[in-house]
């Protein structure tokens, strides 16, 4: 998936088996991996050569995770951050976030949520151009307006299946897993046992009507794209 | 570590805080004594002395009119007369003539000028040479006249006051080191009683509480306060406690899944097996993992760590969101969610755990809700939550037992589930210091749950 261009990752974790067998997911999706053993040396990956995106460890030797970004983040590097973490409570995910980091992932994790998190990092296009609409085929957002017509027909949305569809139209051509609906949409940083995604992407997949926009990506979440 | 308990035994007496306080108790009454003695001698001494020099200064006078009225004979005569009465022979003059000549008295010589003199006067088979206050005045027709008085007196008055002062301050002395010891012994006692109530605890007894006697001074609160940690302390190692049993006793089942089907395909020779094999391997791994992080979470909450995280937080959005979120899925199962959520409705507390909470009370009700019923969820302006569903219910008896961890209900074994909702919401209500009801709604479970308008203390 998202193996259309490839992206530039430098990944730094201790652990060198979790290494491995991350490397080798990436690379095999036809993404470029550099991986660093520990805080210095990542900083000073990162540092030298240009990077889309950096998925980091917190507990590194010699400099950690959070000091690491800290850093990057006062020389300038505005590269974006994926904290890997095996700590995961609130306060962790906030201090996380504060030091730099975009986006936080709880050990252990299901390597399709790393995938679809590090495409959505590398390819968020920068604040400056921010989109006053969005399109996927026929169908078309107006985010001032917050109106939404396919094919020229408008469609009612509720507020909440307005967010959901935008975020889906911002990573369109992406993965998007359900973990990242729920923090996105709803910021349920929990794990609900009742399928409540599911429930409302059929609903919204029904209101947007035919050819399906929104596709099950199996095992891996959802992706809104024009039907094949 | 017992040995770190006796080094700190062996403190030197000297570094007591009942030694110190003793110390300056002692020092305080002792420059009161000095300072109380030092006025008294001051005052009295020196009213004795001004005494002396108006009896010098009135017989003088009285010498000079007998004078004036009978010349130097009459003076002679006067002089005789006194030294003659004076037993206790602390009188002393001299009567000289114009050219200095010694005409009467017991005084050797004159002071060379007129006016007040201090003299000495060698006296024949004494030690210490006698002190004298003399006034030297020139008489009217030549002549002078000398009066004095011996000052010994005044000198004994003030060796008799600086005795006093002595014993004064020798006794005070030994009253403020008496009430020092005393008092010291008193702090000590208590100390060393603490000290040993502490030691007890830190060999492993942790149920042991300092003692706490009815008086209740700074003592008594220190170690009601200390007492209170120890609680604390105590709660969370049993809430740690409970949860490695819990992780022991109840992920063991799984795992063993886990690892049976693991070992029945790699048994298996046909390699198709495998597949199926590692899909539902990972399946168990997600539930493990889902189990698990309930488990740290409840543990998270139950520690009160989270409650850094409170803030003031509209109830109405946060009810609102959730039930938002939860319609689709009750209308999967055909059932009708109600929702009554006054707006403007505001809090405090944990955000993240309040909705958590809200979802596993929201997901038991459709979950366990009659299929094709009904879901009501309220919120009152006394900030009650309540959600009814009307499905089975949960039998009186069972109500308290819910709210632990991992319980089901029998009827719901055969349902997924790890029994961890409830337990949850049970910890996440104490951490806000919230009442958590479990009642009737005709035929299904009432579940209230009524948030206090201010944070819980410390």
């Amino acid at each position: 998936m998202g193996g259309r261009d490839s992206v530039k990752i430098l990944l730094v974790e201790d652990d060198a088996e979790t290494a491995g067998f991350i490397r080798r997911g990436l690379t095999e999706a036809g993404h470029v991996v550099d991986h660093a053993a520990d805080g210095p040396d990542g900083l000073h990956l990162a540092m030298q050569a240009s990077h889309d995106v950096l998925v980091v460890d917190r507990m590194l030797p010699r400099l950690d995770g959070l000091a690491l970004v800290r850093a990057l983040r006062a020389a300038g590097l505005r590269t974006p951050v994926l904290f890997l973490t095996a700590r995961t409570g609130v306060g962790d995910r906030v201090e996380g976030l504060e030091a730099g980091a975009d986006d936080y992932l709880g050990k252990p994790f299901a390597f399709a949520e790393l995938m679809a998190r590090l495409n959505a990092l590398a390819r968020r296009p920068p604040m400056a151009t921010e989109a006053t609409a969005l399109q996927v085929a026929d169908l078309e957002m107006d985010l001032l307006r917050r109106q939404v017509t396919r094919a020229g027909r408008r469609i009612e949305l509720q507020p909440r299946e307005f967010r959901l569809l935008e975020y889906l139209m911002r990573r369109a051509g992406q993965v998007v897993t359900r973990t990242m609906l729920l923090e996105g949409v709803w910021d349920f940083h929990f794990d609900p046992k009742t399928s409540v995604v599911e429930t409302h992407v059929s609903r919204l997949r029904a209101k947007l009507g035919e050819p399906p926009l929104i596709h099950t990506m199996r095992g891996a979440g959802y992706a809104i794209r024009a039907s094949d | 570590m017992p040995s770190a308990h006796r080094t700190e035994r062996a403190t030197r007496w000297w570094r007591t805080t009942a030694f110190r306080v003793t110390l300056l108790h002692l020092l305080l009454t002792l420059l009161g004594t000095a300072a109380l003695s030092g006025i008294a001698w001051w005052a009295t001494t020196g009213y004795a002395l001004r005494q002396l020099a108006q009896e010098v200064d009135r017989d003088s006078g009285l010498l000079v009119q007998a004078a004036r009225l009978g010349g130097q004979r009459s003076v002679a005569l006067s002089l005789e007369a006194r030294l003659a009465a004076d037993r206790s022979g602390t009188q002393y003059f001299l009567l000289a003539g114009p050219a200095g000549e010694r005409l009467a008295g017991n005084l050797a010589s004159a002071p060379e000028s007129p006016g007040w003199a201090s003299l000495r006067l060698e006296a024949a088979g004494e030690a210490d040479p006698a002190e004298l206050l003399a006034l030297g005045t020139p008489l009217p027709g030549g002549g002078f006249l000398v009066v004095a008085r011996d000052v010994a007196p005044v000198r004994q008055l003030e060796s008799l006051l600086l005795g006093a002062a002595g014993w004064v301050g020798g006794g005070a002395a030994l009253l403020g080191l008496l009430g020092g010891l005393l008092m010291g012994r008193g702090v000590t006692r208590r100390a060393a009683a603490m000290d040993a109530a502490l030691a007890r605890v830190e060999a492993g007894e942790i149920g042991h509480r300092l003692p706490i006697r009815p008086g209740g001074d700074e003592f008594d609160r220190l170690a009601r306060r200390i007492n209170a940690a120890l609680d604390r302390v105590q709660g969370l190692m049993q809430a740690l406690r409970q949860v490695t049993d819990d992780i022991a006793h109840d992920l063991r089942t799984p795992l063993t899944r886990l690892r049976g089907r693991l070992e029945a395909a790699l048994r298996a020779d046909d390699a198709t097996a495998w597949r199926p094999a590692t899909e539902a391997a990972l399946r168990d791994c997600e539930q493990l993992l889902e189990v698990f992080a309930a488990l740290l979470r409840i543990a998270q909450v139950e520690g009160g760590a989270r409650r850094a995280g409170f803030a003031a937080l509209d109830l109405s959005a946060l009810v609102a969101t959730v039930a938002e979120v939860y319609a689709p899925a009750a209308e999967e199962r055909g059932q009708r969610l109600e929702a009554d959520i006054p707006p403007g409705i505001h809090g405090f507390g944990d955000r993240e755990l309040l909705t958590q909470a809200l979802a596993n009370l929201l997901e038991n009700a459709v979950k366990h809700g009659r299929e094709g019923g009904r879901i009501r969820l309220a919120l009152s302006p006394g900030r009650v939550l309540t959600v009814e569903d009307d499905g089975e219910g949960i039998p009186p008896g069972e109500r308290e037992a819910v709210l632990r961890r991992f319980h089901r209900l029998d009827a719901a074994r055969s349902r997924p589930g790890a029994g961890l909702g409830l337990a949850l919401v049970a910890a996440v209500a104490e951490l806000h210091g919230a009442r958590l009801t479990l009642g009737d709604a005709g035929s299904g479970l009432r579940v209230e749950l009524a948030l206090p308008a201010a944070p819980p203390g410390p």
